[in-house]
């Protein structure tokens, strides 16, 4: 059917072609991807805090040759708070009890022997808590994401998905405390192998959830 | 007195040899052995964590590692002497 425009009648807009469609969707992507960039760049913090953006000198066992990390995240330093607050009362709890009838009845060394071992206790704790924090990481990369899991001194486990097998992204903050300190956890819906990567509380989780957005609409041009 | 093979009243005599403090003293040194144990297994540990993980505070993750490995070597070293 032919449609007839008179003179000065506006012509209705051009359907734009899938090629352009295409370019739009690219530029709007590539000019988050910038905008976010600066955004990381503007938020991470030094290596042994628990929000890296673009690490420098960090590298993990399975990464490939192109692949580049783009966010380590840890927990939140508030997370400490908990087993700091407890191993400082087991420290102080020696000065309270030093006086106490068992104690007393303790020959001198022994009763040394007793603190250090109870002070050796609270260090093993501290240690154990301490390497827990620093080595669970999650980890995205320009091409994955990495869930390293420290259960304990001897028990690892390394979970990755790719980013275009992501199918949903939740970001759940609850709690006075996370939402005052703006930390919680991503649930990463996958359809690899593993159904579900976590990043429990990590600080600025709707930052991490939007970076697996953009990464997700770049792998998809 | 005795009951089977064991002559207990050879046996309580020997024991009585023995201050009771030697029990106490022999449980604290299995306690600063066990920490000896248990600092070799977080430097094992330490290693395979910063295999996982190359970064450049690994280095001295790693010296911590040492360190509190001699750390409670030296210390279970003294206490046996000490106790």
């Amino acid at each position: 059917m032919v449609e007839i425009y008179r003179a000065g009648e506006q012509l209705p807009p051009k359907k734009p072609s899938r090629r352009q469609q295409k370019k739009v969707a690219q530029e709007m992507t590539n000019r988050n991807w910038r905008q976010l960039h600066s955004l990381l760049k503007k938020k991470s913090g030094p290596l042994a805090t628990a929000f890296i953006a673009y690490p420098r000198g960090v590298n993990f066992e399975s990464q490939g040759d192109d692949e580049k990390i783009i966010l380590l995240v840890r927990r939140h330093w508030i997370t400490n708070l908990r087993w700091l607050f407890l191993a400082l009362i087991l420290a102080l709890a020696p000065l309270l009890l030093f006086n106490s009838p068992l104690l007393t009845s303790f020959p001198p060394r022994l009763r040394l022997g007793a603190l250090m071992l109870w002070y050796l206790l609270v260090l093993a704790f501290v240690i154990q808590q301490g390497l827990d924090w620093l080595f669970n990481v999650g980890i995205v990369t320009n091409q994955r994401v990495v869930d390293i899991d420290f259960f304990n001194l001897i028990h690892k486990r390394i979970s990755d998905a790719e980013i275009r097998k992501i199918q949903d992204v939740t970001v759940n903050i609850n709690g006075t405390l996370r939402t005052l300190f703006n930390y919680g956890s991503v649930f990463i819906q996958t359809a690899s192998e593993r159904p579900e990567i976590s990043f429990e509380n990590i600080p600025k989780p709707a930052l991490v959830a939007r970076v697996l957005e953009v990464l997700q609409g770049r792998q998809r041009q | 007195m005795s009951g089977g093979n064991v002559d207990w009243d050879k046996l309580a005599q020997f024991l009585l040899h023995f201050s009771p403090w030697i029990l106490v003293k022999f449980l604290f040194w299995l306690g600063f052995a066990t920490y000896f144990i248990f600092a070799l297994v977080v430097l094992t540990q330490i290693f395979a964590m910063t295999k996982t993980i190359k970064s450049s505070l690994n280095v001295f993750i790693r010296i911590f590692g040492f360190l509190h490995l001699i750390f409670a070597g030296l210390l279970l070293l003294f206490m046996l002497g000490v106790l």
